[in-house]
């Protein structure tokens, strides 16, 4: 919380202690300016939702002792796409178990022991951690290249003043609106995820996801969520699981039907069911998704602003890879070192190397921008609805004994699994296509 | 500080033709949110012009909004409640009219508290 009547002075201001905010704070600090991280919960974390497994290798430059001390629930050995429907599904499963062990791969972690984690390494940096603080407002003032940026606080009459702001504030990118910067917010490109924790000990997971010591499980799930479209997810944590529904936003205004429903689907669904029974809920969480990736991003930056995480649409939604923090890490980590840099050469860095070109030239930019037509392709209506039918019924025909009837051929079985349910094989086989292109 | 889930009679459930058949929610939304930490401001960060929701024939938010935190009242017009939210966003993209809703985030740290994000 800030004290009313006292401007605070720094010479970068980070909005948002998320992974993002945090990795931004570590960067600027790292190049001796003074840094402000501001959060608007009573710690970080304490309004971040994710349903995810972090990729943490990013972390490497930034806090290279983060495999000995992150605040991991369990590293992800097993990952599964599972495809639902009514009542079947095919899986697609893969186990490694080198995953478990340095340098590892993937790790579920809850954000209320994570995000405080890393905005501590910012504090050890020196940057000024500033929770319980609502921004409500930015001011600009420009003299040629440089910028005076003041911010309001909400329930106070202080701002804060800086030279250099990066926002990192989340999906929804209510201050980089105000100011003309970010993703337009809109219905076709954002899908709301709604998650619950349940909790089921540490020993009862083990068995019932086969695993063993820290060692966790990935479980993505297309369909299931009919008649909203979407999908679903299921991770474990130490002693509790994760289990949630993504259905997109243009769905729930079109078929009326409650996002719960969606999540009721899939823990009531007979693959998932067994996974979750007698779970006890700890906590019901929900959050927006900026799914749209590099096509939506917008501008990323105006006289010594910056934008990095979600805002600046870091989530990779591409239904082969569901990744989010890790580039949001390193678009902080690039937002954080330039907005430093700007400050000490008063606003030449931007001239000279525009944020915008250091993004674009980072893995974030390159696998963004390489997978830029794949958001699209994973919300169709072929890949979310016809995909899952046609599969599981293919897999339904082919594992099937028919006797006494005599066997039906692999040919006419896919041929009938397409035509017999009324589908046509041209949309398919063009979403196919286009699919291969998206991921090439 | 802590708040716990308030009842609210009949408001939670999903109302006449939006409620399908075979729904497969059996918990009202105040025992979804039993476990969950709200810090309520004492201001409304959300306030909804429900007057306005009137002329609005597709009223989207009351079946999109995770929180249930909307009402479709009997003479037409929406009720809203802003201490449960979850602070997701949904109503905000999904009203399409303009100044129906004011949106901010919660004052200084209060609000919902998650622990599980």
């Amino acid at each position: 919380m800030v004290r009313s009547n006292t401007n605070l002075y720094y010479d970068v201001a980070v909005v948002g202690a998320g992974p993002a905010g945090s990795a931004a704070a570590i960067a600027a600090a790292k190049e001796g300016v003074s840094v402000a991280l501001i959060e608007r919960g009573i710690y970080p974390g304490a309004k971040n939702v994710y349903g995810g497994v972090m990729y943490l290798k990013v972390l490497d430059r930034l806090v290279p002792s983060w495999r000995d001390e992150v605040p991991y629930e369990r590293w992800v050995t097993k990952r599964h796409t599972m495809i639902l429907e009514e009542r079947s599904s095919v899986t697609f499963s893969f186990h490694d178990e080198t995953w478990g062990e340095p340098p590892y791969n993937g790790a579920t972690v809850l954000r209320s022991r994570f995000d405080p984690w890393l905005s501590l390494k910012a504090q050890q940096e020196g940057a000024e951690l500033l929770t319980a603080t609502t921004i409500s407002d930015i001011q600009i003032e420009e003299f040629g290249p440089e910028a005076k940026i003041s911010l309001g606080v909400a329930d106070s009459s202080s701002r804060i003043v800086c030279r250099s702001l990066v926002l990192a504030e989340g999906a929804l990118g209510l201050l980089s609106e105000s100011i003309g910067l970010g993703h337009k917010r809109s219905d076709k490109h954002m899908t709301l995820g709604v998650k619950e924790v349940l909790y089921l000990g540490e020993d009862t997971i083990n068995e019932r996801f086969g695993v063993r010591y820290d060692h966790g499980v990935d479980i993505e799930i297309l369909g299931g969520t009919k008649p909203l479209v979407g999908g679903g997810f299921l991770y474990t944590n130490k002693d509790t699981v994760s289990i949630g529904a993504i259905v997109t936003l243009e769905s729930l205004k079109a078929m009326k039907v409650r996002p719960e429903e969606a999540l009721e689907a899939i823990k009531h669904h007979p693959s998932i069911a067994p996974y979750v029974a007698d779970g006890k809920r700890a906590e019901y969480l929900a959050h927006l998704i900026p799914e749209g990736g590099w096509k939506e991003r917008g501008e990323l930056s105006r006289s010594g602003v910056f934008l990095a995480g979600e805002v600046a649409s870091s989530t990779l939604a591409a239904g082969l890879w569901l990744e989010g923090i890790n580039y949001a890490i390193e678009m902080g980590s690039i937002a954080g070192g330039h907005s430093a840099r700007y400050v000490k050469s008063c606003g030449k860095e931007e001239i000279y190397s525009p944020y915008s070109n250091k993004v674009s030239e980072s893995f974030v930019g390159k696998n963004l921008r390489r997978l830029r037509f794949a958001p699209e392709v994973v919300l169709s209506k072929e890949v979310q609805e016809v995909l899952p039918k046609v599969v599981n019924e293919l897999a339904h025909e082919l594992f099937t004994v028919t006797d006494p009837e005599e066997k039906t051929g692999v040919a006419k079985v896919m041929r009938d699994a397409i035509r017999d349910k009324g589908l046509e094989a041209n949309p398919l086989i063009r979403t196919l296509v286009k699919a291969i292109w998206s991921f090439r | 500080m802590r708040s716990k889930a308030l009842p609210q009679v009949g408001s939670h459930e999903p109302q006449g033709a939006n409620r399908r058949d075979r729904s497969l929610i059996h918990e009202s939304i105040d025992e979804r949110i039993a476990n969950n930490t709200f810090f309520v401001d004492s201001k409304a960060h959300i306030v909804l012009d429900g007057s306005i929701c009137k002329d609005c024939s597709d009223k989207v938010c009351v079946t999109a909004c995770p929180a249930q935190l909307f009402v479709e009242l009997y003479d037409g017009t929406v009720g809203f409640n802003y201490e449960h939210c979850l602070e997701c966003g949904t109503c905000l993209i999904l009203c399409s009219h303009d100044g129906a809703l004011k949106w901010n985030y919660p004052r200084s740290g209060q609000g919902v508290n998650f622990s599980y994000g």
